[in-house]
Order: structure tokens, then C-alpha cells, then sequence
């Protein structure tokens, strides 16, 4: 039987990894690690020559203590899945 | 006959990670010791294993990932505690603890300096991911 070869289109992959729905799967899932993670953590999101990219980050101090004393932003990347 | 399906109970990874440490430290003549929380009696030298969630793989395989901090007198001593940490995180695989076999490690990035906010003693943190066999009940 003939082996099938598979060729991506990479620019083609950059388009679709940085088109509006995949922005908008990202932006959904960080919203949920940072609701779960608590107040103080927000969502940003910028877009790369390659992808789209979010990211939680924890803005006030009151975060940061959150996730130095007991890791709220480590133990609310599983919200993030699905 | 109705059939039964069988329920799969997932290892505490926390509990396994901190036996297989201990162990471990004892083997390499270690001082270190690894807890579930700090310990009241804080000893200069130690490593906490927190759980922080995972994945169901299968309806019998887990990846737990771990919050491992490593506390020491000084930054640079912590740096090596959590690196000999992740050495050993990395050697998990195939090890077997209480009758439990780790299956698999996943670095979830290097160790990272964060000192605790009150006590201002050094710790270096770090993510790993270890996979499991669930039990059946």
C-alpha cells in the first residue's frame, strides 16, 4: 500500500493560528484560569509573528502574594483545559 | 448480567512524590526532607510538594501535576536543592513507592526563584507533571 505523505502549508498554519477564533479560544481559556486563580489576575493577549498568545498575569500586589504564598495562579491552570 | 464498570482511583501524586524524595535524600545522605506543608519545627532545609490539579488521560492513567518548593538559608543553596529536586523528579519513571510505579515525568519548566513574602526565606519553586496508574476498586 502506498505511504501517504502529509505537507503542511505553514503559512497557511500561521493564519490559522493566529486567526480571530483561535484569539478568541485562548482569551475564553485564560479567563477561566484567571477567574479561578482570583482577583487581581488579568488576561493579556498579544499576537506573534507565528500565534496568538494569552496570558494570565497577576497585576496587583494583593495577586502576587496570592500566588507567592500558596501558588493560586499554578493551581488554576487546569481551568484553562476542555 | 448487566455489566459493571470498573472505577479507577487516581494515587495522591503529592504523597508518592514526597516518599519517593525522602527516600531518595536518606539514599544520597541528604539532610533535606520533604513535607505536605512547612513544617511548625522549620528546618533550614526542605521541600514542600503541593498538589495543583492534572489530567485524566484514560479512563486509568493521571498526570498529576506537583507545586514543589525548595527552601533553603540562602538563594544559591535553594537553586541547588530545587535542581537536585528536578534530577530526581526527572528519574521518577519506573520508580515504585508503596506499591505505585510512576509512569512518566513532564518537565512543566525549570525552578524558579520565588521567596516566600513573609518569612523572607529563600525558595526556589518549580511545576513537574508525573503520570499514573489508577487503582482499580
Amino acid at each position: 500500500m502506498a505511504k501517504s505523505k502529509i505537507k503542511l502549508n505553514s503559512s497557511e498554519v500561521r493564519r490559522v493560528l493566529k486567526s480571530r477564533e483561535v484569539q478568541a479560544d485562548l482569551v475564553s481559556r485564560a479567563e477561566r484560569v484567571a477567574a479561578v486563580a482570583g482577583s487581581g489576575f488579568e488576561v493579556r493577549t498579544n499576537i506573534g509573528p507565528n500565534r496568538a498568545r494569552a496570558a494570565v498575569v497577576a497585576v496587583s500586589s494583593k495577586a502576587q502574594r496570592a500566588e507567592a504564598k500558596s501558588g493560586a495562579l499554578s493551581k488554576a491552570l487546569d481551568a484553562g483545559r476542555g | 448480567m448487566l455489566a459493571v464498570a470498573e472505577a479507577s482511583e487516581a494515587p495522591s501524586g503529592a504523597v508518592w512524590f514526597i516518599n519517593y524524595l525522602n527516600a531518595e535524600f536518606e539514599r544520597l545522605d541528604d539532610s533535606a526532607r520533604a513535607w505536605g506543608q512547612v513544617p511548625s519545627s522549620r528546618p533550614s532545609r526542605f521541600v514542600v510538594v503541593e498538589t495543583a490539579g492534572g489530567t485524566q488521560l484514560t479512563p486509568v492513567t493521571y498526570a498529576v501535576r506537583l507545586l514543589v518548593s525548595s527552601w533553603e538559608t540562602t538563594t544559591p543553596k535553594a537553586e541547588r536543592l530545587a535542581a537536585r529536586v528536578n534530577a530526581l523528579a526527572q528519574a521518577a519513571p519506573r520508580q515504585v513507592v508503596g506499591g505505585v510505579q510512576c509512569r512518566a515525568f513532564e518537565s512543566a519548566g525549570l525552578p524558579y526563584d520565588m521567596p516566600d513574602p513573609d518569612a523572607k526565606v529563600p525558595r526556589f519553586r518549580q511545576n513537574i507533571v508525573l503520570h499514573f496508574r489508577g487503582q482499580l476498586l
